[in-house]
């Protein structure tokens, strides 16, 4: 059988594609070394898991925007003394209701006061 | 039924870059051991200068580092991102005027041959090789490098080059004609032997 130029030509790629394979480039001794050091320069750089992506807790956040402890002292006495003057309000408030009921009752039924009070 | 991890198979290379970005500080040499040789030999093929292809497979394995954090799982394989990185690296290298490839860029015959005229043939035959390989153009040199010596897939050459499996398919055409034009001028690559 005659071989062609072109399958020569072939046939001499192809045995040089394999040499190639079969002759991987060593690996620099200090290469892979490096390449470590710099994974673990960059992989320190990172975000530590559960330090930045965790949530912040509820309460903690509250109280805190609350203005901790003295925060916290203040509004539990402002709390405190408006349940107090709410309480204290009410008689006054009673009073004065009743009073102007009086004072209305008396403008209507100022002439008949002893029929009302006899039923 | 629960295995531990060691005992299954191994990780994929998307689980190893989320767990390198969680932390973990074993993975990287997990992922330098199954990726640095195969970058560093492409690099070193495609630049013919061993301090370059030592820099650029560096380089590469550092922004494959930077890429941990963000890194989609499934969107790409690692390792044809990876030969798209050194490619580009070695592009931009030879774009800056460096010096074409030298004889020692083949390397030495990995498979030790028992007979000492056979090993210096396979020497021979592989310097005139990486010589050859060093006259083509950059991308028909990475395209048959990325064929016939690491093994990919057109499509798979065509995502590392960034172009069309029939662009991949032309420069593959082109880098072998060139190729056997620059080892006809060479010697024939023991062809004829």
């Amino acid at each position: 059988m005659t071989m062609g130029h072109d399958n020569g030509a072939e046939i001499a790629v192809d045995r040089a594609l394999s040499a190639l394979r079969d002759a991987p480039p060593p690996l620099p001794p200090g290469l892979h070394a490096a390449v470590l050091r710099d994974a673990d320069a960059v992989q320190a750089g990172f975000a530590r898991p559960g330090r930045v992506a965790a949530p912040a807790p509820f309460w903690p956040t509250l109280w805190a925007a609350l203005g901790g402890g003295l925060g916290g002292t203040a509004l539990a006495g402002a709390a405190v003394a408006g349940i107090v003057i709410g309480l204290a309000g009410t008689g006054p408030i009673a009073t004065l209701v009743g009073s102007a009921t009086a004072v209305e009752t008396g403008d209507l039924f100022g002439g008949y006061a002893v029929i009302l009070e006899e039923g | 039924m629960t295995m531990p991890f060691d005992a299954m198979s191994e990780p994929d290379d998307d689980t190893l870059m989320a767990r390198y970005a969680a932390g973990d500080p074993r993975v990287a040499a997990m992922l330098a051991a199954r990726h640095l040789g195969r970058v560093h030999g492409l690099a070193a093929r495609m630049l013919g200068d061993p301090t370059e292809a030592e820099d650029v497979a560096q380089e590469a394995m550092l922004r494959l580092w930077r890429a941990a954090p963000t890194w989609q799982p499934g969107r790409a394989q690692l390792s044809t991102w990876l030969y798209r990185v050194t490619v580009n690296l070695c592009i931009d290298r030879r774009r800056k005027g460096r010096r074409d490839m030298p004889l020692e860029a083949a390397g030495e015959p990995a498979d030790p041959a028992p007979r000492a005229e056979a090993r210096l043939i396979a020497a021979d035959t592989a310097r005139q090789a990486a010589d050859a390989l060093g006259s083509l153009p950059a991308r028909q040199r990475a395209a048959i490098l990325l064929r016939h010596v690491e093994g990919l897939g057109n499509p798979a050459i065509a995502t590392a080059l960034g172009t069309s499996t029939e662009a991949v398919e032309s420069l593959l055409a082109r880098g072998r004609r060139a190729l056997a034009a620059a080892l006809g001028r060479s010697g024939g690559s023991h062809a004829e032997e």
